[in-house]
């Protein structure tokens, strides 16, 4: 599937590739209100990789249902809507707007935004994140996928309670929070000052995380972080991975995520393993 | 439509010390691109540097499926592509972005250029050339290896510069040279780093009668920092009257009167 942020609202990328064959997309977050985002500059290449602060900028939930609720039925594939709050009632508002609608597949709870003001509180408080997962629960009828954060110590007790509260799986990672100094006026580059890390250059911080996390929890988890081609995709699902998001690498490459469904198929036709099943979590040891 | 497509290199070479000109053929991608619109080019051999850059098309020739591009060899992505040859292929998305527009009727235009902003404007004045539209281009540059060879100007374009350090042309802003064809132009374009834009503006209005309702028509595209180049990220947006407008696929070219150059007290 494409990652949160990376292929818009619903059909941009549509008229440029066919992202029919991908099991789903997830669109960029949306939140209560219309955002604007944040100041330029938004983003800078970093080695392999990329640093934003965007800032979530967004029709609010009732403009982008408007212009998209009933679009995402002919979509052709699973559309996902990523969803931020900044309280566990408004994301329970923003999960019972989506009640109805045919074209939404899942949500994707974005409790880690590492570019927005308290984006982090829910992706680096247990409590706090059960407390925002059981209220989308109270009135969502979707399947819940929540999407943790790296910048935590410890992702394990995350994971769980994330499980805890009746999440239906969960994303794994969100972007690193980093941040690039201009040398020349001597001031932090990025608009709004920290920024997320992402592409090829973090992809082994994600596989980590993932493979922490899977002895941990008994839901799917899907691997998202640095991944551009099949053999990446597969360092996660083996870490423990059941699906996974490609993001920046489709800024590059269009076709990027495509090139992975088509890969992992190459490697299954090429390998005894048969189903994409048995590797989930193989690179773990074997129970003693 | 954008498309994904290789570019096919079919010449490239450095045209002054610091400017360069790469001629591709590409019929996907040429056959429907028009002057002020771009393509955004992996200039990688691994995935580092890892984004595409964007380059404006400096020359479109739909009959040969040849375009060029002018650029500064300046970072790792225009150094690399200063190095393709003859026959390299180049992974090129477009044509992306929106045009310039002639409106209708108009007779003679003004081109204001700045750096490696003079590329649309060729592209431009190439268009003018064959619509039989009177053209005067106007090139600014900090000094005369900035400054584009007359020999990459269509022929029957006026060509006028300015240099910063006066080592040729008029010494001072290309700017100062608008005054002398404002009033005998139907249109203005530009194209260069967002103070040239600036400046032009607060001189078109100080050029412009008080009470017009019909202020000359100004177009012009904007340079930006991008990352995916077809709408997506959100990274490349402008202030506008209508908010933040995404330079990639809402611009590059975008009508003055719509242009804020600050963001105000936030977004």
């Amino acid at each position: 599937m494409t990652a949160s942020g990376t292929s818009g609202f619903g059909a941009e990328y549509a008229r440029i590739v066919d992202l029919a064959k991908l099991g789903a997309m997830v669109t960029k977050t949306v939140t209560p209100r219309p955002r604007r985002g944040n100041l330029t500059p938004r983003t800078v290449e970093t080695p392999s990789g990329m640093l934003n602060s965007i800032g979530l900028p967004n029709p609010g939930i009732e403009g982008l249902l408007a212009r998209e609720g009933r679009a995402w039925e002919s979509l052709g594939m699973p559309v996902i809507v990523s969803i931020a709050g900044g309280s566990a009632s408004e994301f329970r508002d923003l999960a019972a707007a989506l009640e109805g609608y045919r074209g939404v597949s899942a949500i994707e709870a974005n409790f880690s935004c590492p570019n927005v003001e308290d984006g982090m509180e829910f992706a680096t408080d247990p409590e706090l994140l059960a407390l925002a997962t059981g209220a989308i629960l109270e009135v969502s009828s979707l399947p819940l996928i929540v999407k943790l954060s790296p910048n935590v110590t410890d992702i394990r007790p995350l994971a769980v309670a994330a499980q805890q509260a009746g999440a239906h799986a969960l994303t794994i990672m969100n972007t690193i929070l980093g941040m690039k100094i201009d040398v020349h006026n001597r001031r932090p580059f990025i608009g709004a000052t920290f920024a997320g890390l992402s592409g090829p250059a973090v992809r082994p911080v994600g596989v980590r995380l993932v493979y922490q996390a899977w002895p941990e929890v008994d839901i799917p988890i899907i691997g998202a972080g640095g991944i551009a081609c099949a053999d990446d995709a597969l360092e996660y699902i083996l870490a423990g991975a059941s699906a996974v998001q490609v993001g920046t690498a489709s800024f590059v490459r269009p076709t990027a995520a495509l090139e992975v469904v088509e890969g992992i198929e190459d490697y299954l036709r090429n390998s005894e393993v048969g189903s994409i099943d048995r590797l989930v979590g193989l690179a773990h040891p074997e129970p003693a | 439509m954008p498309v994904l497509a290789p570019a096919r290199v079919t010449s490239n070479a450095q045209i002054s010390d610091i400017l360069y000109w790469i001629t591709f053929q590409s019929p996907e991608i040429v056959s429907s691109s028009r002057p002020g619109q771009f393509v955004h080019m992996i200039n990688s051999d691994s995935q580092d540097p890892l984004l595409r850059r964007p380059y404006s098309l400096s020359a479109i020739d739909a009959d040969s499926a040849r375009a060029s591009i002018l650029y500064h060899a300046v970072g790792r992505g225009s150094e690399w592509l200063a190095q393709r040859r003859p026959g390299d292929l180049i992974d090129s998305l477009g044509p992306l972005g929106s045009a310039f527009e002639f409106a209708p009727g108009s007779q003679r235009v003004l081109m204001v250029g700045g750096g490696i902003g003079m590329g649309p404007l060729i592209a431009l004045a190439g268009d003018a050339e064959t619509a039989g539209i009177e053209c005067v281009l106007l090139n600014g540059a900090r000094s005369a290896e900035g400054l584009v060879p007359p020999e990459f100007i269509p022929v029957s374009t006026e060509f006028h510069a300015a240099t910063d350090d006066g080592s040729f042309g008029a010494k001072g802003s290309v700017v100062d040279l608008v005054e002398r064809w404002f009033g005998w132009c139907d249109q203005v374009f530009a194209c260069g780093p967002n103070p040239m834009l600036r400046a032009l503006e607060v001189s078109v209005k100080r050029l412009s009668p008080v009470h017009s309702s019909a202020r000359k028509p100004v177009q012009m595209a904007l340079e930006a920092r991008m990352a995916c180049g077809v709408g997506v990220c959100y990274s490349c947006v402008h202030p506008t009257r209508r908010g933040p407008k995404r330079v990639c696929t809402e611009g590059p070219v975008f009508d003055m009167r719509e242009l804020l150059w600050d963001w105000e007290s936030g977004i």
